[in-house]
């Protein structure tokens, strides 16, 4: 379907990644079935819409009003806990310490300890070797790569910089969610507590937050696609070294330039 | 096609208009249009069904305050902005488990030409996911799905003086962000 080619010319190397997207298609018959679903969920929504217009959509909308705030913020058990009281705990806090450890069926992949101070200062030290320091008041982050001893010093925005809140986006994503959280049914316990679940959808990911009683968080678990499934254990206001959020090289570290191929000291 | 027309004179007459707009028409003449947009953005089938899906209910339920002159364009660009939404948000997770993990994910043995291919296609669908928003929906609408400047204009609200500047920031953005994927990749595997 391609007509176009990048600067008119196909010699241009960006062409060939251009033409392996478009040589990927889907197969004909997930399309003709993709289509089936859709005419489908479309039948299904316009049942919803005609249903409305009849007179009862306004009692169900009543009800619902009534019923959802109970719903989300009331849980079946004797715990009075409610979401606001676990989200607060992201925005007040000295520090936070969470242990991520991502896994795709069953089969641990990474692991990693994310810092954050209160001044949203984060470090993120990665199992595979590498360790990211960034500091949203001077805009900067520094990349370490411990096995090389190299360092890469970015300005947040620039080439290689985390984009979108640079490497927390799932802190933003929680604080800023609005949306409603469902309290589960069943607890589980997380070093020792009974810790209660809600599960939300919060920047496009589908995520369930462990809190124990006192609304203080204790884990994360997000899933994604292929088997993906990310887990943090959180552990607020441990005194964590001010040297952790450094932006100066460690002893013995070169800087790479940014795009890592000329050392420009030792 | 111009299956909806209207004035955008009073709020009353919008819900009349938007009650006009024939889906199902459109529907049939371009829903496997909008699938292949979304797949050619994702990759993925069964994201590219759920984005599908997503841009005809949201015709529905929030139809177009203006008359739309190529519903084609228009429906793919609304398909390659959410598909595009759905890679920054995916690589917001990748950003923080390391972007070679998702290359780990998939992992099946193939030919090594595909494998090329395959990895390119990912790259670029990386680095579109890593660019300006806006940028990244003049590329794919043209390069992808081989619109012309004035269709990608109309169906994104700009001029064509707009897409024209935002797809050269685009292919110069691209060409950055691949260089930095595949040294990024290269340091991964040595």
């Amino acid at each position: 379907m391609n007509s176009h080619s990048i600067n008119g010319s196909n010699s241009d190397p960006i062409q060939n990644y251009v033409d392996a997207v478009t040589g990927q298609q889907p197969d004909p018959a997930q399309t003709e079935s993709a289509q089936r679903r859709l005419r489908a969920r479309l039948e299904g929504e316009k049942t919803v819409a005609a249903g409305a217009g009849t007179g009862w959509g306004w009692a169900t909308a009543a009800a619902a009003a009534v019923l959802l705030p109970l719903l989300l913020w009331m849980p079946g058990t004797n715990s009075a806990l409610a979401f606001s009281d676990v989200q607060r705990h992201f925005f007040g806090f000295r520090t936070l310490t969470a242990q991520l450890t991502t896994t795709v069926g069953g089969n641990e992949l990474v692991e990693m300890t994310i810092r954050v101070d209160d001044q949203d200062r984060t470090r993120l030290d990665a199992s595979a070797g590498f360790t990211y320091v960034i500091d949203p008041s001077r805009s900067m982050m520094l990349q370490l790569f411990h096995e090389q001893q190299r360092a890469l010093l970015v300005p947040l925005g620039g080439l290689d910089a985390l984009d979108d809140g640079a490497g927390v986006d799932w802190l933003a994503d929680i604080r800023q969610f609005q949306g409603q959280a469902e309290l589960l049914d069943e607890t589980t316990v997380i070093r020792g507590r009974t810790a209660y679940g809600f599960s939300l959808n919060a920047g496009g990911t589908d995520m369930t937050l462990w809190a124990a009683e006192s609304g203080e968080p204790l884990g994360l678990l997000m899933t994604g696609p292929g088997g993906l499934e990310t887990r943090m254990d959180f552990e607020f206001d441990l005194p964590l070294d001010d040297a952790l959020f450094s932006l100066s090289l460690p002893e013995g570290y070169g800087l790479l330039a940014p795009d890592r191929s000329e050392p420009l000291r030792d | 096609m111009h299956l909806h027309s209207m004035s955008d004179a009073s709020p009353p007459m919008l819900r009349e208009s938007a009650a006009g707009i024939d889906v199902d028409a459109l529907v049939t003449a371009h829903g496997r249009d909008v699938f292949r947009a979304a797949f050619r953005v994702s990759g993925d089938g069964a994201q590219a069904e759920d984005i599908q899906q997503t841009v005809f209910i949201r015709l529905l339920e929030k139809p177009p305050r203006q008359a739309v002159d190529n519903w084609k364009s228009y429906l793919c660009a609304m398909a390659i902005r959410a598909a595009i939404d759905e890679l920054r948000r995916s690589q917001r997770w990748q950003r923080l488990t390391g972007s070679w993990l998702a290359n780990r994910v998939s992992s099946d043995p193939q030919p090594a030409a595909a494998l090329d291919d395959q990895l390119r296609a990912q790259s670029l669908r990386m680095a579109l996911g890593r660019i300006p928003r806006r940028q990244a929906e003049c590329f794919a609408l043209r390069f992808f799905d081989g619109l012309e400047l004035a269709e990608i204009a109309e169906a994104l609200s700009i001029t064509p003086n707009a897409v024209s500047v935002s797809l050269n920031r685009a292919v110069e953005a691209i060409r950055q962000r691949l260089a930095a994927i595949e040294s990024s990749a290269q340091e991964t595997q040595s």
